[in-house]
């Protein structure tokens, strides 16, 4: 009997060190020879539930990337959707930085959220890998609303101050500050209704329960087409082919524009020579001209940003979302 | 337990859980802007209020009731080690993980504790039950599903 | 548009398959206890990425069609609801299952699910214009009043402890609050949790208050309970003069069914509620609810299988969906290149009529699939607790992790379900709970914003015309009940 007991203890024991080696494997080794990985599947987090907006481009750049990917990488995409993208940050955020785990976030998961200060991590603790696709926002109304231009909505809404409503998709959201923004820059008074959610925000424009809304370019394609609604202005700083006569409120001397990006982000301390070959293989399936047709019909728009350039977009908003939700009286200073 | 002072020590609870709700919610949404004219501790106040009024008349409607019996737990001591098995199972999923290994042991115990036959054919038959129950659910989440456990 | 081109693409091989597919998968998942409609669907997505859009359509549709109904399955069998949608159907179901035979409570609710899916696909067809423009002109005001005649229906449920029935309410209201709060971004009850932002997961909350606690009570009969039955209750089938008894209900449902799918956010779990509450209330046998009354299956399966029809309305007309299940069919239109909306009509007019006939195909499928299936899962109400206890535990926290990979929500559905388990002893109404769940964020949300746009003014409710109407609804109920209450008591007295 106590033999027995013994030889299952040993067992046990030469299985936990088995285990616990094996998992010590991937951690990077000092020497830096990053010749073979990718060795295993990429785990790709998509900070959304499958369907939701992020999830398309993503779904559709896959193939492209491990087109490109070194010694047959592949990767797989997880969907961990939840509080506007911050749960599945977190897992990012949580990860062992060895290269395997990458997620993607759209802006608010970074540059709004995090300052709210309900995330466990904070925006500059996530390592900014690249940007690929950017999304437009309009600030759209009926098609039989009494002003067609910027300049007549303006002139409607100086003149008639807490009469004009907009939906917006979420308190505090990146729409809903570029619009605070706006109006105090401008000197006007709107009125944000929250919704929960662009889709909420639609039906409610197109019932004409509210006079505004702002929508995403891909989303207000069609109803626009057929001539349901109409833009007025475009309230980021990327224009889409079929709408881009909408000026921006740059165009129109306001310095105010809302940033809709999805990016790539990695847990901080993965090796630089790790992420160089993750950045060249995105930056190759976003050059891939097929992809870019694939990207067209869906009206998504492919904007690359290198590392260095993305992660300066990101603090130029963190600073300007701050001060504004400062001045909305949400964060106190 | 009597029933009735099994339903005094429910109500309690639930009179408690209402208050503490209300007043954590007050803490966590003081200050931030006012997007309607109806803040975010309206209705919990409104329900916790509420919530205080009903247990109060139930204390009493309780109280005024007939006769009393007994709550029974039957084979309590069945429900007993099954919520232990499935703390100590969440536990060790989650601080250890090996989803497949925790999972046949999971099993096997159950079934060993509720069929209470320790026979040949016995454990072959757990054995073949938790292991098809582990490939349906390696099926469906890893391969179908690309879950990984 | 040329209909023999549409009936050929329609009943090519492949089609079929794929809906027999989707109607396979969908009855399979919905059955086991925990995982759902949106599992079966989410898990079928990608293989639309490499198959014709007609296909993609037709398969998750028919995913979704079958798994409203499969859903009830479990709730049957186990007593557990395979889909939240499936919930109501439990009270009798299980019942009728339990005393009497479960082969007839099968019967009952694949022919109420049949019929409400096919009675939800005429609408789709034929009515999705004017509903979707009518669907329009009602919001936040309205939404509001509709809940709280829910809320009052509810109240009518159970004729159990009544007050005990109204604090589960408040409870279920107080649990559906946690999270972030949507028009001031704070966060309410989350204790830091950030799991809990969202809010408690419907799923977590109807594993963990209908299964959890069902499946404790389950232990109390004793590990080695099982149901005995003789083969002719196993069998499928009810005679017509059954059927006949069965027709109201089945009509209430399937109109109550589509019209709620039409309105974004309310769906299948709040239809079939409604759906068994008009049941009860235009019931001749109303004391028998509860007990195994058939129209207490009837009411809820053919409900919540109108709102596949229904919630697809808003998507084809003006490309919103309807429910989360629809907002994942409506990626796969989207992967194809094909944006839903009011252009959807004259830019693929084949395409989309294919997918409304296609859509009675799903309920056709649906049944046909259903009855061979069924058998084998009927027998499964004779396997002993001791066996059965495990492995629906096992496949009840496999589905909450599938739900949402996070092993912070299997202990939030444990945790409810062991509160429930003794709430349920002390007779506390767990489908209060539930429903008050659903029902209640959709409540304070129409509320606030109904303010919101109004700037305060209650009067909002007064100025439009179909708050005016259900204003007026909402009072005569109450008024009439109040007379109800009072009448008795005046007869005795004198």
């Amino acid at each position: 009997m106590k033999k027995k007991l013994l030889t299952a203890g040993l067992l046990l024991l030469a299985f936990v060190v088995i285990a616990a080696g094996c998992s010590g494997k991937s951690s990077g080794k000092a020497g830096e020879d990053y010749s073979k990985y990718p060795e295993k599947p990429i785990t790709w987090i998509v900070a959304y539930n499958a369907g939701d907006a992020p999830d398309l481009p993503a779904r559709t750049l896959l193939p492209y990337v491990e087109k490109y990917m070194p010694n047959n990488g592949k990767l797989t995409i997880v969907n961990k959707g939840g509080s506007g993208g911050t749960l599945g940050m977190n897992e990012v955020f949580k990860s062992k930085p060895d290269g395997y785990t990458i997620g993607t976030a759209a802006a608010a998961a970074i540059t709004t959220l995090p300052l709210l200060g309900d995330t466990p991590y904070s925006y500059d603790e996530l390592d900014p890998l690249l940007n690929y696709v950017k999304a437009a926002q309009f600030l759209v109304v009926p098609a039989d609303a009494p002003y067609n231009t910027f300049e007549e909505w303006l002139a409607y809404v100086k003149e008639n101050p807490d009469d004009f409503t907009y939906g917006i998709s979420g308190n505090a959201n990146a729409q809903h500050i570029a619009m605070e923004n706006f109006s105090s820059k401008a000197d006007v008074k709107l009125r944000p209704i929250v919704y929960k959610g662009e889709n909420e925000t639609l039906t409610n424009l197109l019932g004409k329960q509210i006079k505004g809304g702002i929508l995403n370019h891909a989303l207000l394609y069609e109803h626009y087409r057929s001539g349901a609604l109409k833009p007025i202005v475009n309230i980021t700083g990327v224009k889409p082919d079929y709408l881009a006569d909408v000026p921006t409120f740059q165009d129109k001397g306001y310095d105010v524009v809302a940033n809709f990006f999805n990016g790539i982000f990695v847990p901080a301390g993965t090796p630089e020579g790790i992420k160089a070959i993750l950045q060249d293989a995105f930056k190759k399936a976003l050059e891939d001209p097929e992809l870019q047709e694939k990207f067209k019909e869906l009206q998504l728009i492919p904007s690359y940003l290198s590392a260095e350039d993305f992660k300066r977009e990101i603090e130029k908003e963190v600073e300007s979302n701050r001060a504004t939700l400062e001045m909305m009286g949400i964060l106190q200073n | 337990m009597s029933y009735k002072r099994a339903t005094y020590v429910a109500l309690s609870l639930l009179m408690v859980f209402g208050w503490v709700y209300a007043v954590s919610i007050h803490i966590t949404t003081s200050g931030g802007a006012r997007n309607s004219s109806i803040g975010p501790t309206y209705f919990p106040d409104l329900l916790a209020v509420l919530l205080t009024v009903l247990c109060i008349v139930s204390f009493f409607q309780t109280a005024r009731k007939k006769g009393d019996s007994i709550v029974r737990l039957h084979y309590f001591k069945y429900v007993l080690i099954t919520l232990s098995l499935i703390v100590a199972y969440l536990l060790a999923w989650y601080y250890i993980g090996y989803f497949y290994i925790l999972t046949f042991v999971f099993l096997m115990s159950l079934f060993f504790i509720y069929r209470r036959n320790f026979s040949m054919k016995q454990i072959a038959k757990n054995i073949a039950i938790a292991c098809s129950m582990l490939l349906v659910i390696y099926l469906i989440f890893e391969v179908a599903m690309s879950i990984p456990l | 548009m040329d209909i023999a081109a549409l009936f050929s693409e329609l009943f090519s091989l492949s089609t079929l398959f794929f809906i027999a597919l989707g109607t396979f998968v969908g009855l399979i998942i919905g059955a086991l206890p925990g995982l759902g409609t949106m599992f079966a669907i989410v898990m079928l997505l990608p293989i639309t990425y490499v198959i014709s859009p007609l296909d993609s359509v037709l398969l998750l549709l028919a995913a979704y069609q079958a798994s409203e109904y499969g859903g009830s399955i479990s709730s049957i069998i186990l007593g557990i609801p395979g889909t939240p949608a499936a919930a109501a159907t439990v009270l009798d179901g299980y019942t009728l299952a339990k005393n009497e035979s479960p082969g007839k409570a099968i019967t009952y609710s694949l022919i109420a699910s049949t019929i409400g899916g096919i009675f939800g696909g005429i609408v789709l067809i034929f009515l999705s214009k004017p509903l979707a423009s009518f669907g329009l002109k009602l919001s936040d005001p309205e939404f509001f009043l509709i809940c709280i005649l829910g809320v009052l229906a509810v109240g009518m449920l159970s004729s159990e402890d009544k007050t005990k029935s109204l604090i589960s309410v408040v409870f279920g209201l107080i649990l559906g609050t946690i999270g972030m709060d949507v028009f001031t971004g704070k966060m309410r009850f989350t204790l830091g949790f950030l799991e809990l932002s969202d809010g408690i997961n419907i799923v977590a909350l109807m594993i963990g208050v209908f299964a959890f606690s069902e499946i404790l009570s389950m232990l109390e009969e004793g590990p080695d309970k099982r149901h005995s039955f003789d083969k002719r209750s196993l069998k499928f089938g009810i005679t017509w003069k059954e059927f006949s008894g069965v027709k109201k209900p089945i009509s209430l449902g399937s109109l109550i069914g589509s019209v709620v799918g039409v309105f974004p956010g309310l769906g299948a779990p709040a239809a079939s509620w409604f759906g068994y509450v008009a049941a009860k209330r235009f019931s001749k046998k109303k004391e028998l609810f509860g007990k195994g009354n058939p129209e207490g299956i009837a009411g809820p399966e053919s409900a919540n299988n109108a709102t596949v029809g229904g919630s697809l309305v808003p998507l084809l007309s003006l490309g919103i969906p309807g429910s989360p299940a629809v907002a994942v069919i409506m990626g796969a239109f989207i992967i194809h290149g094909i944006q839903p909306g009011p252009l959807v009509f004259s830019n693929e007019t084949t395409l989309v009529y294919s997918i409304l006939y296609g859509f009675l195909l799903t309920t056709v499928a649906m049944y046909v699939l259903g009855r061979m299936l069924t058998v084998f899962f009927v027998k499964a109400i004779i396997v002993p607790y001791s066996y059965l206890v495990p492995i629906v535990l096992l496949l009840l926290i496999m589905g909450v992790y599938a739900s949402k990979q996070l092993i912070f929500e299997i202990s939030l559905a444990f945790v409810l379900g062991v509160i429930c388990y003794f709430l349920k002893k002390l007779d506390f109404s767990l489908p209060s709970i539930v429903m008050a769940f659903v029902l209640g964020p959709i409540m304070e949300e129409s509320l606030r914003r109904s303010l919101s746009l109004s700037q305060g003014s209650y009067a909002i409710f007064f100025t439009r015309p179909y708050s005016l109407a259900l204003v007026i609804i909402i009072a005569v109920i109450v008024l009439v009940s109040l007379v109800k209450k009072l009448g008795p008591s005046k007869h005795v007295s004198s």
